[in-house]
């Protein structure tokens, strides 16, 4: 089942989503490393599930975060509420992230 | 707030074209004498970021918190995926009363003209930041009498 998410971004890189809290007192692993380079990700204690994702240098880091996720995909699906997109990859999400926030904020500068 | 000079409070400041302005709330000296400002801007962010996602809504009775780790860290890394070393790490140990246990967390400080609060959650315990495929980070502070392997655990 594809989870609902919220996007928190701060120029210029600071990126900060995940699964909306749906009232559940969830226990959570905490932010960790998991071979995704500057992803690191916020995890269901109980099932693993990836809840939640921050990446410090998102600007920078997106290509990489792309090529290591394209060797090693993740099962589970995300929708983007705002946009209303639905079922996407962990991929999708950081692509639409990618160019609606920091492709956004670069062409603003220009502008 | 203990250890908090607020007497800018208010002050917008200019550090960056690639934010915008930003307003004071209050400024720490760290544990390694540098000053850093936490703002309106980034108090916005934080809380938004945490008491939406699932599962984190408790880090927000914790902010007052933050002054403490600036002040008095475990550990401070340079993050391992900025090549400009403007992205600084600071974590630790905070009772947090609803769980009633301690849990790691990191506060990210972002170099630009000033030294800028931008993020603060909980991180995952023994592992703190490290990329693939990259150098280990490097620590730039280390509190006596804790031990590196405490906060590398693989």
């Amino acid at each position: 089942m594809a989870e609902d998410i919220i996007i928190n971004y701060m120029a210029p890189g600071m990126l900060d989503f995940g699964v909306i809290e749906n009232g559940e007192d969830v226990e959570t692993t905490g932010y960790g490393p998991v071979g995704l380079g500057d992803l690191q990700v916020d995890r269901d204690a109980k099932t693993g599930e990836y809840l939640a994702f921050v990446a410090h240098n998102f600007d920078k880091t997106y290509f990489d975060i792309i090529e290591k996720l394209n060797k090693k995909p993740i099962p589970y699906r995300y929708n983007i509420p705002a946009a209303g997109l639905k079922n996407l990859t962990l991929q999708q999400v950081l692509t639409w992230i990618y160019a609606n926030y920091v492709l956004e904020a670069k062409k603003l500068q220009v502008a | 707030m203990a250890g908090t000079d607020t007497t800018q409070s208010g002050k917008i400041i200019y550090v960056s074209d690639d934010i915008p302005l930003q307003t004071i709330i209050y400024s720490v000296e760290d544990i390694l004498g540098n000053k850093v400002y936490f703002t309106e801007e980034a108090e916005r962010y934080i809380k938004d970021s945490r008491s939406r996602k699932r599962g984190q809504q408790y880090v927000i009775n914790y902010l007052q918190k933050i002054p403490g780790v600036l002040k008095d860290p475990s550990i401070i890394i340079l993050d391992p995926d900025d090549s400009t070393d403007k992205t600084i790490l600071y974590y630790k140990e905070i009772y947090i009363v609803e769980k009633k246990k301690q849990l790691l967390f990191t506060l990210v400080v972002k170099i630009f003209r000033e030294r800028i609060v931008y993020n603060f959650y909980p991180q995952e315990s023994g592992k703190v930041k490290i990329s693939e495929g990259k150098l280990p980070p490097k620590i730039i502070y280390l509190k006596a009498g804790l031990k590196k392997s405490t906060y590398f655990k693989r």
